[in-house]
């Protein structure tokens, strides 16, 4: 071959040529070598990016925990599902609303040793259970909702159920029983009041808050009832609040528990007396679609509603993907909750020369902590050590006209209450 | 082109090297196949086989890990269960611990479970439970730190003397004995008691808050019992709030175990779901790798058997594809050279296809093309070299048989002492008239005896011992047999055979001999001519001067009385005259050759004449001691000759013979009949013939062999020129024999010489002597004679010898006035002078003569001897010739003969 006439010989020899001439010419980067102080996760290209969501997703609570997921997605969507060049995956567990069914959820979720974060939880109750499982598997934490001050800082110090790597975007509800304390006290003149919680670290926190803000206004707390979840017996703790003389029951619940407070005090004698005042987990169309008129005259204390056209344009989306308004708007930071996170992921991700994506833990959290003046559409957001990134502004909100829905009681703010105030 | 066709032509316009290559290549690749494949399926079926240990040691272990769970579950609501009942001490060691112990098993049974799922090379969806198991592992934790924390709070709640139960019925008891005096009062602890007792049996809050609000109650009615002192009303208070705050513990240990419930119920359901899932994966596991083994197996066997289908397909394909490409083709390829070679040149290999045996075939093809041309050819070529060859060796053979030259071919034998002919050409057997027969295989000492003083001999022994070829000049052989010249060319063949080219050089010899002898003659010739040139133009002149010294005296001897004391001188002053008349006759001789004519004579009458001339005697008288004897053959043949020179020569030699002997001495003249043969006749240089010849011998001195080779020559003596002799006496010699046709053959020695000259016989009779005539007889009767001559003298001497003899004289001094004359007279006879200066000559007269007078009669006088000028006057018409000088006897014989024909 002939011919050379060309051989296999030759073949070969320029192969090899190329092979040591390519060997010798092209530049070894490094290999990326984990320096965190906790891991690294490593996501291979065309591995997805894994993202624990836990929220409340069975019982009345519900609609809180698909609102987060709903904002979650929008947030997935403005990055067309994709994050540094990966598929975002998200993976969803129910937590129940319970610190338990967060313990246990987040340990689905941190089974996953690709799991690079969490995305919720809703209830602050399943945070307590989960931010520990999470924290101690080195993960990152971060909720759109969540406002017990448990989870991070009461009054400027670490709170007992603070995790390090928990984080989020709802407002630490410290002061909400401040500002439902205030709103009692000042506009309503209430100087007796009684609390009703259910345990849940949330309810306990912003009971908690009210009673020492009444307190420390010179009010008096008659009654401080605990109620289990699941209960639907309210009579004998509504006729201990009865019996406790109190002007004022404030009561943050959840739902069915709330619903059941209030609807079973609508048909407590004496009770017509007593003001109402429930919190932000009820600030929900669902809500005031069971209670309906009974809920009439109920006050809320819940965050201010974020405005403005970024909310407008996200609220337009929802309505588009979901092809509903939304039932509370508490979506809006869930959608920041998640957005900051993948913003934290690509400021914390170091992608390799092969293309995979390296993610220190420690990395991410650090990241996220040091968030400052983050543009959100619920307001602008910075992170501090404690895991809080929002400005907690608040809203006495007073169910006037159960028909207007969740919009007639956003719409209806009686007061605001601002810790920049 | 579609792909196929295109593929298929690929296929046909595969090299062999290709070709084989890719067949080799197909057949290594499958069995690289196969054993690869044997390999991975042995890989592949060990694998899994350990995949099966692995699923069935994982679902083992999950088993297990799952029983574990349970038995740990079941053992912790045992506690719950049995712990109101056996005491809690009890129930703790007989479930709380299990249970603890349990887990712990669980937890290490499932971490062995992960390390071996890691370990293994499982499936991907076992795998990927190591979530699961990390799960079941977060889990199993959880649930043993949530069962001792569960625990923990049953022994807050229930334990013996310090629980928080019996802290509430202790205090309940307390308050009953405080409010058992007070009916209102006991009937509300009673129903407060009775709540909390609903309480712990159903364990809802509400009941607990119920007895809550009844203890409110008690406490109103106990303010609105005045009975009641403030001490006890204290106390009361005191113990409701003490039952109060252990309620309220209760419910909170209640609600923290109910979370724990709960938690173990979500527990239960992530790792009921995950061991269902881990179980199931592992029997999946399990059932997988033996379908995966059956699988395998099958499709093992399978692909074994495809693959031998395959390889024997692709055998089967290649071997055919081989033999159908390679090796039918070799065959046939082979075959067609065989045929080939076998000598069927019409044969073509098949060139189908564009590989390396169709290029072989075309090759072939090209090559038997040009074998077959190369034959055609050489067939031709051979065929016209063979012709050529024989053509050669026909020409070879023509040249060898033909050749002139004799060609002998000899073989040495005898250690190359002697010769034997191997072969000889037609020219040897004629050459030396012997048959081929007599010639070869015989020795040539034996056919040529003479062969070694012949000189051959060592010339072939000397060729054949040095190999260089050799001449052997001509030479005279001579035997009994045989005789000749010859020359020889000897030389030596490869094959050791000498090869003798000869030529019988006998007659060229002759030849020769005959032109030396011309030569000799030649150089005589030109020179006697430049002798006779000289000689010539005096002689002419001589003559002439003689004519007066010759003619006036016999006029005056005829005019003078006889007495007369004038006579003598006269007479001298005549003879003188005559004398050199004589010797410018020699001279003539000598240079123009005898111009007399001949006529048969006997030789002995000449001798005779001679010995009785008184030239002759006058010599004997000069040489009286010499005896001159003469031997003459009677029976001597006759011969044609000039017998005046012949004359002369007998007394020129006598006349030699006589002054070559000092001394006393004997001169024999003697004659004899011979007949030359051919041999005899070559080696002297002239014909075969019979001779008459002359010898004359004496016994001088002899002569020198040096000047033997000069003595014929003109003017070349020992003798004092003047003295004795002419110089011309020996050249007259030669000049008249050879003149005559004969030779002179000279023998000299010591002893004397021997001169023989041998002259051709004539059958000529002799005419009888002519007698003289008189003067008186003549005489003529007044004819006119016209005398035409250039020399006043002649002129005048003819006049005078014309009018003696009884002629009319009219003399003219030319050629032109001699016709002017005739132009307007007649004559008889014309007296012609021939050469004539100025002016026309004698021919050239006469044939303006004849013009005007065709029947002149003319007589021609020359000082010379009879030239072409004068034979062609002669053949015009003139009669006579005259020599001058002449006497008047000579010229009235002369006038006579011419006016009488």
């Amino acid at each position: 071959m002939p011919k050379i006439k060309p051989n296999i010989f030759y073949g070969i020899g320029v192969f090899l040529f190329a092979v040591c001439l390519s060997a010798g010419c092209e530049k070894q980067k490094p290999r990326f070598q984990c320096s965190d102080s906790i891991a690294c996760i490593d996501v291979a290209p065309g591995e997805p990016l894994k993202i624990g969501v836990l929220q409340a997703l069975s019982g009345n609570v519900a609609p809180l925990g698909l609102e987060q997921i709903r904002g979650i997605d929008l947030a997935v969507d403005k990055r067309q599902g994709k994050l540094l060049g990966h598929s975002i995956l998200l993976q969803t567990e129910d937590a129940g609303c319970t610190g338990e069914g967060g313990a246990n959820a987040a340990l689905k979720i941190i089974a996953d040793p690709q799991t690079v974060a969490i995305l919720g939880t809703t209830c602050s109750g399943e945070a307590a259970g989960a931010s520990k499982v999470m924290s101690d598997a080195g993960l990152t934490m971060i909720s759109g909702n969540n406002s017990a001050p448990y989870l991070t800082a009461i009054a400027g110090k670490r709170a007992p159920n603070w995790q390090p790597g928990y984080f989020r975007t709802a407002p630490n509800e410290e002061a909400s029983g401040k500002a439902a304390a205030d709103y009692a006290f000042y506009k309503l003149g209430v100087r007796k009041a009684a609390t009703l919680n259910d345990g849940d670290i949330y309810s306990r926190g912003l009971t908690e808050g009210f009673e020492q803000a009444f307190r420390k206004f010179g009010g008096e707390i008659v009654l401080s009832a605990l109620i289990s979840k699941g209960d639907t017996e309210m009579q004998p703790v509504l006729t201990a609040v009865m019996n406790s003389g109190t002007q004022l029951l404030f009561f943050p619940l959840f739902q069915p528990e709330g619903n059941q407070v209030l609807l079973q005090s609508r048909k407590t004698a004496g009770f017509e007396n007593i003001i109402l005042m429930s919190d932000g987990a009820l600030i929900e169309s669902s809500f005031i679609e069971a209670v309906k008129d009974q809920g009439k005259g109920l006050y809320f204390v819940g965050p201010s509603r974020p405005g403005g056209p970024e909310v407008d344009a996200l609220a337009k989306d929802y309505a588009v993907k979901f092809n509903t308004s939304p039932a509370a708007s508490y979506y809006l930071s869930a959608f920041d909750a998640a957005d900051l996170l993948m913003q934290a992921l690509e400021k914390a991700a170091v992608a390799d020369s092969d293309g995979t994506l390296h993610i220190g833990r420690q990395a991410l959290r650090n990241a996220l902590y040091a968030t400052r003046g983050y543009k959100g559409v619920s307001g602008t957001l910075t992170c501090d050590e404690f895991g809080d990134c929002a400005v907690p502004v608040f809203n006495i909100l007073r169910l006037d006209e159960p028909a207007a829905g969740l919009e007639g009681l956003q719409s209806n703010v009686m007061f605001t209450y601002s810790c920049e105030k | 082109m579609n792909p196929w066709k295109y593929f298929l032509r690929f296929l046909e316009e595969m090299s062999i090297t290709v070709r084989f290559g890719l067949g080799i290549g197909l057949l290594l690749l499958l069995f690289v196949t196969v054993s690869a494949f044997s390999y991975l399926s042995m890989e592949f079926v060990t694998t899994v086989q350990n995949s099966i240990e692995t699923s069935t040691e994982i679902q083992r272990l999950v088993l297990e890990m799952d029983r574990g769970m349970e038995k740990a579950r079941r053992l912790h609501g045992d506690f719950f269960l049995h712990y109101p009942e056996i005491g809690l001490e009890k129930a703790h060691e007989q479930y709380a611990q299990p249970a603890v112990r349990q887990i712990a098993h669980v937890i290490s049974v499932s971490n062995e479970l992960k390390n071996l799922i890691d370990a293994s090379k499982v499936t991907e969806p076992l795998r990927k439970t190591r979530v699961d198991l990390n799960l079941f592992l977060s889990s199993a934790k959880r649930f043993a730190e949530k069962s001792i924390q569960s625990v923990e709070l049953v022994t807050e709640l229930a334990a013996p003397r310090t629980g928080l139960e019996v802290q509430l019925d202790n205090q309940y008891a307390a308050l009953q004995i405080e409010t058992s005096n007070y009916d209102s009062l006991s009937r509300l602890y009673s129903e407060m008691r009775s709540f909390s007792q609903d309480y712990r049996i159903s364990r809802k809050r509400f009941l607990m808050q119920s007895a809550f609000n009844t203890a409110f109650k008690l406490r109103k009615e106990l303010d609105n019992s005045p009975a009641v002192g403030a001490v006890q009303s204290q106390r009361i208070n005191a113990l409701i709030d003490r039952c109060m705050a252990t309620a309220h513990k209760i419910l909170d240990v209640d609600v923290a175990i109910k979370a724990i419930f709960n938690d173990f119920a979500l527990q239960a359901e992530a790792v009921d779901a995950v061991s269902k899932t881990l179980v199931h994966l592992a029997g999946e596991e399990v059932s997988q790798a033996r379908e995966s083994i059956l699988h395998a197996h099958r499709l093992s066997l399978l692909l074994m058997a495809g693959i031998t289908l395959a390889g024997l397909t692709a055998a089967l394909i290649i071997a055919r594809a081989l033999n159908s490409r390679i090796t039918q083709r070799v065959v046939n390829l082979t075959g067609t050279a065989e045929a080939f070679r076998k000598g069927n040149l019409d044969v073509y290999a098949s060139e189908d296809g564009n590989d390396e045996l169709s290029l072989l075939a075309h090759t072939f093809n090209v090559m038997a093309e040009h074998i077959r041309e190369l034959i055609d050819n050489l067939e031709m070529k051979v065929a016209e070299r063979t012709r050529e060859l024989s053509e050669s060796e026909r020409r070879f053979r023509q040249l060898f048989e033909h050749s002139s030259s004799g060609v002998a071919v000899y073989e040495a034998v005898e250690g190359g002492n002697d010769f034997v002919f191997k072969d000889i050409n037609k020219a040897v057997g004629t050459i030396e008239d012997l048959d081929r027969s007599q010639l070869v295989g015989r020795k040539i000492t034996e056919v040529f005896p003479a062969v070694a003083e012949f000189g051959l001999l060592d010339v072939l022994r000397r060729v054949l011992r040095t190999g260089q070829s050799a001449c052997h000049p001509v030479s005279y052989y001579s035997d009994d047999r045989v005789e000749g010249w010859r020359e020889y060319s000897v030389y030596k063949l490869p094959s050791g055979e000498i090869v003798a080219v000869y030529d019988d050089l006998t007659a060229w010899k002759q030849a020769e001999i005959e032109r030396k002898a011309m030569e000799a003659k030649l150089q005589r010739a030109q020179k006697m001519e430049s002798i006779g040139l000289l000689a010539g133009g005096v002689a002419h002149d001589l003559n002439n001067i003689l004519s007066g010294i010759v003619g006036y005296p016999e006029l005056l001897l005829m005019q003078i009385p006889k007495d007369s004391e004038l006579q003598k001188p006269i007479r001298a002053i005549r003879e003188s005259g005559q004398r050199a008349v004589a010797v410018v006759a020699d001279l003539l001789t000598v240079a123009r050759g005898v111009a007399c004519a001949k006529e048969p004579a006997r030789l002995n009458r000449l001798v005779k004449e001679y010995l009785a001339s008184p030239e002759h005697h006058k010599l004997k008288s000069l040489h009286a001691h010499i005896d001159c004897t003469a031997r003459l053959d009677p029976h001597l043949q006759n011969i044609h000759c000039s017998p005046v020179h012949v004359g002369k020569c007998i007394m020129n030699l006598v006349t030699n013979a006589m002054e070559a002997i000092e001394g006393p001495g004997r001169v024999v003249i003697s004659t004899q009949n011979r007949i030359l043969d051919e041999k005899t006749a070559l080696k002297h240089g002239i014909s075969a013939g019979e001779y008459a010849i002359l010898t004359v011998t004496d016994n001088g001195k002899g002569i020198s062999e040096k000047d033997l080779e000069h003595i014929f020559e003109p003017f070349y003596t020992k003798k004092i020129m003047g003295i004795s002799g002419t110089g011309l006496g020996l050249a007259v010699v030669w000049n008249s024999v050879l003149d005559h046709g004969g030779t002179v053959l000279v023998e000299s020695s010591a002893k004397g010489t021997s001169f023989a000259l041998y002259f051709p016989v004539s059958e000529k009779a002799v005419a009888p002597k002519e007698i003289n005539p008189g003067i008186e007889e003549l005489l003529g009767g007044g004819e006119k004679i016209l005398v035409v001559d250039d020399e006043p003298l002649q002129r005048d001497i003819a006049s005078r010898m014309l009018t003696v003899l009884g002629y009319v004289c009219k003399c003219v001094d030319s050629g032109e006035n001699a016709v002017a004359y005739l132009l307007e007279n007649r004559v008889d006879m014309v007296l012609l002078d021939m050469l004539m200066d100025p002016g026309i000559n004698g021919r050239q007269t006469y044939e303006r003569i004849l013009r005007i007078r065709p029947d002149q009669k003319a007589v021609i006088a020359s000082g010379f001897s009879e030239s072409e000028e004068v034979k062609m006057a002669q053949r015009l018409g003139a009669g006579g010739f005259i020599k001058k000088p002449y006497s008047v006897q000579e010229l009235g014989r002369a006038l006579k003969q011419g006016l009488d024909r």
